[in-house]
Parts: C-alpha cells; structure tokens; sequence
C-alpha cells in the first residue's frame, strides 16, 4: 500500500503535487485520530494529579519522550519536549548563557568561539548569533563548496572554538552533512556539537550516539506530526550541567521566598508551564511510523534532479543524488523564485519561494532566494513529473519576445 | 487555471517588466537636471528579500525623472516600470494622490474598478487577488511615497 493512503491530506487535495514538505509535511490519519481521541477522551493534567485519569495522561506522554529518545538513539532522559525547533534552541542557547561556571564544558566567554555552517537555518544562528553576542564570543561560519556542502572544519575547529553547529541535512541545498567527521574533530578540540535534524528525520533514522551529536533539535510537523511541538535532545552529561532559563510550574522540586528554588533534575527541568500535550500524545503514531519506514526516495531524488538539466535552471546544492535528499532549490535565469512559484500554483504545484530562512546561505550562492520542491514518503512519480513539465515552461512564459 | 494567472500576469505587466523603465545600475550619476534636487529612499520586502533604492529628482516641485536600482518579482519590476512613467512630471501632491489610488485598488476597495488616473498601472488590479502579491506590486510606490516625504520637508 502506498504511504499516501495514509495521509487524508491527499484524499481531500487529490489533483494537488505537494511539493512543499521541508516547510512543513503533510499529516498521518492516525496522528489527527490521535490527537482528537486524547483531547475527547482522556485530557488531563500531567505530571501533577494522582486520579487514574491523569495518571494515563501522563503515560502517555512520558511514552512519547521515550519513543522519541528510540527513534533518535538516545536516553528518555535525553529528551525535553518544546514547542517547536526553534524553541528548542533558543532554549539551549539561552541557557548556554546562564552558565557562570568557566570550568564548565559549557561555558562561553570573551573571545570563545561559536562556529556554524553556512546553512544554518535562522532558527539556529540567530540564538547563536545572540548568545555570542551577549558573552563577548566570536560567530564564525565553515567554508563551503561550490555545491554548498560544508568543508573545511579541520582547519576551522580550534583552541577557542566552543560550539559547533552544523544541520545533518540543508533545507535549502538537500545536501547531507558529514555530521559524523565534524563531531569527531570537534571532540578532539573539547567543542560541542549541535545538530538540527529537522530536516533529516523526515529522510532518515538519524542516530545522535552513532553521530557523536552533543544537542540536536526538530520539530514534530516536519516528520508527519502536529505542530506545536518540538524537541531538544541533549547528551545526558551535559543536559544535567546545563542551567535552565524558562522558569514555571512543574520544572521546579521546592520554592522559597529567601533562598533559590530547587530544580527538578533534566529533561523535567527545561519543561516549565504546561507543555502542548494533545499534540505530544498526538505525535505518537508518527513515531512508530518513523520507526518502521524504509528509505525509498533514490529514484524520486533522481528524476527531481533532472531539473538540472532544464536550459536556464541552476540547482543551489549538489548535482549528484548521492548523499542527497530529495529537496532540490533552484534559481532561474530571468524569473523571479515568486513568479515561478505563482506559475506552479497556478498549474496545479505547490512549491517554495524566498530566502528559506537561510539567507546568508543564499548570498553564499549568489542569489538572494531561490525556489524549493521538496518530497517525502507520500510523493509520487506524477508530481515530479508535472514539476518539471512546468519547469521547463516558465522561461518561455515570462521571457516571451527575448 | 492558467486562466487566473493571465489575470495576474497581464500582457502590460509581463511587458513592463522586461522593460523596467527607470531602472538603473548607478543612482549617483545621469541627473536630468542640473538645479534639480534629489530625494532618496529604499524599501524592503523581508519576505523574499526584494530590494529597491530609489532616487527622485525634484525640480519645483514637480518629479523631472525617477530612477531605481533593484531585482524583483515580475509583478514588483512592473509596477516600478509603470510608476515611473506615470509620476514623470507630476507635481509632488498629484503623486501621492496617485500613490493612495494605487494603494485603494490594492486594498481592493475600490472593487476592482481603477481610476482612469492610474492609466496602465491599473491593469494591477488583478493583483489584488492575490494577497502574497500585494506587498510585491506595493514595494515601489512605498518607496516613492518615503522619497516624496523626504522631500517634502
């Protein structure tokens, strides 16, 4: 049976070729059933009352950081539940900056250095940006290839270098980074390593021990999920010596009026104030489904990368299907990426157009945005097809009498 | 459905967007007059990170020439085109009043229906239909409205 089935989604937008799923992915049937089950049968506080009705909530939920450590290759404990990815690191990022002690692993300070690739999306350089800013730190970027792979990381990574962040996969190029080499480089320096696997998750089973990844973060409607909801996986060590910064209810063992409260120990006590717990419970059947899938996508990749070959397209990523994702950007000579995404929409596809969050990324490559289509388990031959069918009549429709 | 893009993209706004009258790779140089004075300003769209820098040049109150540095959309670069032709030797005042009959037709209160000042520019009607579009064929005037003010004081 194809995955597509799976997602009502399609059913209610058959002519449709979603090809916008690294913005945000289509939802599975069982996900929307999920969250409508919880919020009509057994809604209850969590982590707080002690009738069996909350207590069910609460399981639930616990379950659900649990099937995410899985999925990730990690510890429950290893994971705290946030409302979206960028949440997630700019709780990371804030609380970097509430660590005072310079003996820490974790601390950064004057002249210390914060090293990101060129395609960090916005919802990680700019806490970055700021927590270098805020501590007198240095923000630097890792070259990269004409493709816009990242290289270079053996001559970047330092003495000072305290942070490295590098995406496991671009949402604008599709390329897969070599997260791997990267950690293990930074290791040697005593650097730690974030990841952001929003993209990744949707494409592969990404493992955080096997990467060496120190923090990494994604968001629940990237992988077939709600929205609302995300994830910061952070290495049990270094999670317990990281100080909160959001500060509420339920994070929190004992409160005074003369002395500092007691925390309660990691994951809990980055979870202040009521967490989105419809859409945690709701993302539990993603999870299995995250777990169970197999990779599929060599051949759609490759007949999306036949865009390439249109006259006037240039791709921005890697022109090889290897190591590739299937989210393919591109420019096109003389049309404007809204244009060509309003010529798309107008025929029936709909696709990305602007900077992607990604514009320093961008202006790497030259072009201040670019267009996007980008697949997942449920896209089909038809879509691609009809993608660069349009592809290949843009030119001509708005360049007429050139 | 290309039926509704051809609303979008009419056959003036596709042509003036080729032609791009007013654009112009240096704003410092070619003045057409020389007592005139000149007013500057550059607008933004964050959304797709469209840039443009405008220059007016002002002669006795009245516009002698606009001249404006920028890549956009189909439907910015047209609207640029048609704006400069139209506001050449307008008085400061009957441009802005243009820029608020612009403005109406894009807020699609005038139901569509463009006044005959907007000549060629009304053929952005059908833009109006299209909300993510509207900031596209807005960027221009904006701009020119923020360079009319500058000169003004």
């Amino acid at each position: 049976m194809s995955a597509r089935n799976l997602f009502p989604f399609f059913s209610a937008n058959p002519e449709l070729a979603y090809l916008d799923s690294a913005a945000t992915s289509q939802r599975l049937g069982s996900v929307i059933e999920k969250e409508r089950d919880f919020s009509s049968g057994f809604n209850a506080p969590i982590h707080r009352s002690a009738y069996s009705l909350a207590f069910k909530a609460t399981e639930e939920f616990e379950g659900v950081r649990k099937k995410t450590a899985s999925l990730l290759g990690a510890r429950a404990e290893e994971v705290v539940f946030s409302s979206s990815a960028t949440a997630a690191f700019n709780l990371l990022a804030n609380s970097l900056g509430y660590v005072e002690d310079p003996e820490s692993p974790l601390f950064i300070g004057e002249g210390d250095e914060i090293l990101l690739s060129r395609s960090e999306h916005n919802s990680v350089l700019l806490p970055f940006q700021e927590l270098a800013r805020r501590r007198g730190a240095r923000l630097k970027f890792l070259p990269m290839t004409e493709e816009g792979e990242v290289c270079g990381w053996k001559e970047a990574i330092g003495e000072k270098t305290k942070v490295v962040a590098v995406s496991r996969l671009s949402n604008v190029t599709g390329a897969f980074a070599p997260v791997s080499e990267i950690s293990e480089e930074s290791h040697r320096a005593g650097a730690i390593v974030v990841s952001d696997l929003c993209q990744a998750l949707a494409h592969e089973r990404t493992d955080v021990k096997a990467m060496g990844i120190d923090f990494a973060a994604f968001s629940a409607h990237k992988v077939f999920g709600p929205t609302g909801l995300g994830f910061l996986y952070g290495r049990k060590p270094l999670l317990d010596l990281l100080p909160p910064s959001f500060f509420g209810g339920s994070m929190v063992e004992s409160a005074w009026e003369d002395r500092s409260a007691v925390y309660k120990k990691a994951p809990w006590k980055f979870e202040a104030g009521t967490q989105p717990v419809s859409q945690a419970i709701a993302f539990e059947p993603a999870l299995d489904f995250l777990q169970n899938r197999k990779e599929e996508e060599a051949a759609l990749t490759r007949l999306l990368l036949e865009a390439s070959s249109i006259p006037g397209v240039k791709i921005l990523g890697p022109s090889s299907f290897k190591n590739r994702a299937p989210i393919l950007s591109f420019a096109v000579d003389g049309v404007h990426p809204h244009d060509v995404a309003q010529f798309m929409d107008a025929n029936g596809v709909a696709v990305r157009s602007g900077h992607q969050c990604a514009q320093i990324l961008h202006r790497s490559f030259g072009f201040p945005s670019s267009t996007r289509a980008s697949l997942s388990v449920y896209s089909e031959t038809w879509e691609v097809d009809r993608f660069l069918d349009l592809l290949s009549r843009v030119r001509p429709y708005f360049l007429k009498g050139e | 459905m290309m039926e509704d893009l051809s609303n979008l993209y009419r056959e003036v706004i596709l042509e003036a967007s080729r032609e791009a009258h007013g654009r112009t790779e240096n704003l410092e140089g070619g003045l057409v007059a020389s007592s005139s004075h000149c007013a500057y300003a550059s607008g933004f769209n964050p959304s797709c990170g469209d840039e443009v820098e405008m220059k007016v040049e002002m002669e006795g109150g009245d516009i002698k020439a606009v001249a404006w540095k920028g890549e956009g959309c189909a439907i910015c670069t047209a609207s640029l085109s048609i704006m400069t032709d139209l506001v050449q030797g307008k008085s400061r005042k009957e441009a802005l009043n243009l820029y608020e009959d612009f403005l109406r037709l894009m807020d699609g209160r005038g139901k569509g229906e463009a006044p005959e000042s907007l000549k060629d520019a009304a053929a952005f009607s059908g833009v109006a239909k299209f909300p993510m579009r509207i900031k596209c064929a807005l960027l221009g005037w904006t701009t020119l409205k923020e360079a009319l003010e500058e000169a003004g004081e």
